[in-house]
């Protein structure tokens, strides 16, 4: 397995806290080499917790993630990371800001200069490499944010609704380009959605989060892609889900801490 | 500044006055000083070596370039303020990147800042003196302390106010501690250190006045306080104004400094609309 989520518990109140609230309890999760799996759930429900699980910006209270075996322990270039916010540093061009991973980890400045222009290409903002970010329309910026995860060849890439900032066509255009990259470059992906529709058309397995914290179920996608939103099969894989989440949200009290004290 | 002059500019479409109005305006002034000193001159209405006339100032400063000393005066000026604003300004940043990064240092830092910031530097141009002598150093070490504090100031705010999510993926691409300090964070405080310098150069210049014009043989401070010995008043004015010349060209260098470094930067009010 490229990344073993373990067991996971989660919580942000303070250990010595009498009654905390526990964002995560017990999440377990594989992904295989090469896969895309989603993260689907309600807003607050845990993603973006669990991706920063993944990335090594918080730390579990309890279970472990393995990325290739090795237990993660902070942040690192084997997990790469692409935003919502994007994140591009704005003091630097298109090319630098690719340029950064291979740069930072002592990739000769040659072959960095090579290999950005290849993700350049990849992503389709030939071009634009002497642009600062500022300049960009947002579709163009998360390309940038995904062509300057790729460049560091993570084991993992992770992305918290990447598109999630975007206008629909734009949104729908980005859809198929991650689809298209993902084909071309194969890494193995966890992205997070709010969007049935999304996870469905991206993903080989979709794990569905609830409310609790805990994980709802996993669901295979096993179309062909690329995938048409208005075949029988695909609206099938669109209501299943729509019905894990609803039960889900109608429970949604059981977050009030109040709902824990029997346990 | 020239920005808010231009749309100010655009925005009552008058293109070209308001450059007319200001060369008119400047020329006007001299003519008015002109003619008044040399009114005074004639009629006596107060004794004329008070106002001496632009032409006698210029006259002094084509003598003093005669005599081979006015050079000497202004380079000593300008390479006093630019060793004194540059250590200021370094050590201001290096102080301010360790503080800023760090709860426990700004927590002891800030109560000392309290402490000090409130007095005025040039409350403490004797005390200086007392420690470091009367050479060089204690107007170095003079001018660099009047530059440090808003510069600290500024960068303390810039490097608190760096965004996290920035710091973040620069880890994730595999940064180390040192490259994040030197490619996120200090270029993300970049902006505001400078905007510290520029508060701090107006002060840095004062206070190369005042050193110069206790105890040192040359540079134009010293020049108003020689003048004013032998009360020659055109002196007094040309030094005077050749600070402000000297000032003018620092800013217009950090100026042009600051548009190289922020190309990546835009917005404010000039960039609100396109007209
Ligand atoms: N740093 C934090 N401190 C305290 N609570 C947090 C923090 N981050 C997230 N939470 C809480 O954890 C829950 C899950 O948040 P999040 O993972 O961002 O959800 P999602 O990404 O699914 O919308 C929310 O209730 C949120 O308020
Ligand atoms: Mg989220």
């Amino acid at each position: 397995m490229k990344l073993a989520i373990e067991d996971v518990y989660k919580s942000f109140d303070p250990p010595t806290a009498s009654h905390r609230r526990f964002v995560l309890r017990g999440v377990t999760l594989q992904a295989a080499q090469g896969e895309f799996i989603s993260l689907l759930g309600h807003s607050g429900c845990g993603k973006s917790t669990l991706l920063n699980l993944i990335a090594g910006y918080i730390r579990p209270d309890r279970g472990q993630i393995l990325i290739d075996g090795m237990r993660v322990d902070g942040p690192g270039a084997d997990r790469g990371v692409v935003f919502q916010e994007y994140a591009l540093f704005p003091w630097y061009t298109v090319h630098e800001n690719i340029a950064f991973g291979p740069r930072v980890r002592g990739v000769p400045a040659g072959a960095a200069r090579e290999m950005t222009q290849r993700y350049i290409a990849l992503v389709g903002l030939t071009g634009f490499e002497h642009v600062y970010p500022d300049a960009l329309s947002g579709g163009m910026k998360q390309r940038v944010g995904i062509a300057r995860a790729l460049a560091n060849e993570p084991i993992v890439l992770l992305m918290d609704e990447p598109f999630g900032a975007l206008d629909a066509l734009t949104r729908e255009a980005m859809r198929q380009e991650l689809l298209r990259i993902w084909l071309q470059v194969r890494p193995t992906v966890v992205f997070v959605t709010h969007s049935i529709a999304e996870a469905v058309a991206l993903s080989d397995r979709i794990a569905v989060m609830s409310l609790r914290g805990t994980l709802e179920g996993i669901m295979p996608v096993e179309l062909p892609r690329p995938r048409d939103p208005h075949t029988p099969q695909f609206l099938g894989h669109v209501k299943t889900l729509e019905q894990m989440l609803t039960l889900n949200g109608t429970s949604s009290h059981a977050r009030d801490p109040v709902a824990y004290r029997g346990e | 500044m020239q920005d808010v002059a231009q749309v100010w500019r655009l925005r009552r479409g008058q293109p070209l006055a308001v450059d007319t109005t200001r060369w008119v305006t400047i020329a006007t002034f001299f003519l008015g000083w002109q003619a008044l000193a040399v009114y005074n001159a004639a009629h006596q209405v107060f004794n004329p070596v008070f106002l001496p006339s632009p032409a006698m100032v210029l006259g002094a400063g084509r003598d003093l370039l005669r005599a081979g000393v006015l050079y000497l005066h202004i380079l000593q000026s300008a390479w006093r303020l630019l060793i004194g604003f540059s250590l200021g300004t370094v050590a201001a940043v290096l102080v301010g990147i360790l503080v800023g990064r760090s709860r426990r240092l700004e927590s002891i830092a800030a109560p000392l800042l309290d402490l000090v910031g409130p007095i005025p530097p040039f409350a403490l141009l004797p005390v200086f003196i007392i420690w470091f002598g009367v050479g060089e150093l204690p107007k170095l070490v003079f001018i660099a302390y009047a530059t440090f504090l808003p510069v600290l100031a500024y960068t303390v705010d810039g490097v608190k106010s760096v965004n996290p999510l920035l710091i973040r993926s620069a880890y994730s691409l595999g940064a180390s501690e040192m490259q994040i300090f030197r490619r996120v964070v200090l270029k993300s405080a970049l902006p505001n250190i400078f905007v510290g310098m520029r508060v701090s150069l107006a002060l840095s210049f004062s206070a190369l006045v005042v050193a110069e014009m206790i105890g040192a043989d040359a540079g134009l401070g010293y020049l108003i306080i020689d003048s004013r010995n032998f009360f020659r008043m055109a002196n007094m004015f040309l030094a005077a104004s050749l600070i402000g010349v000297e000032y003018t060209l620092f800013s217009l260098l950090l100026g042009r400094v600051e548009a190289r470094l922020f190309r990546w930067r835009k917005g404010g009010y000039a960039h609100a609309l396109e007209r």
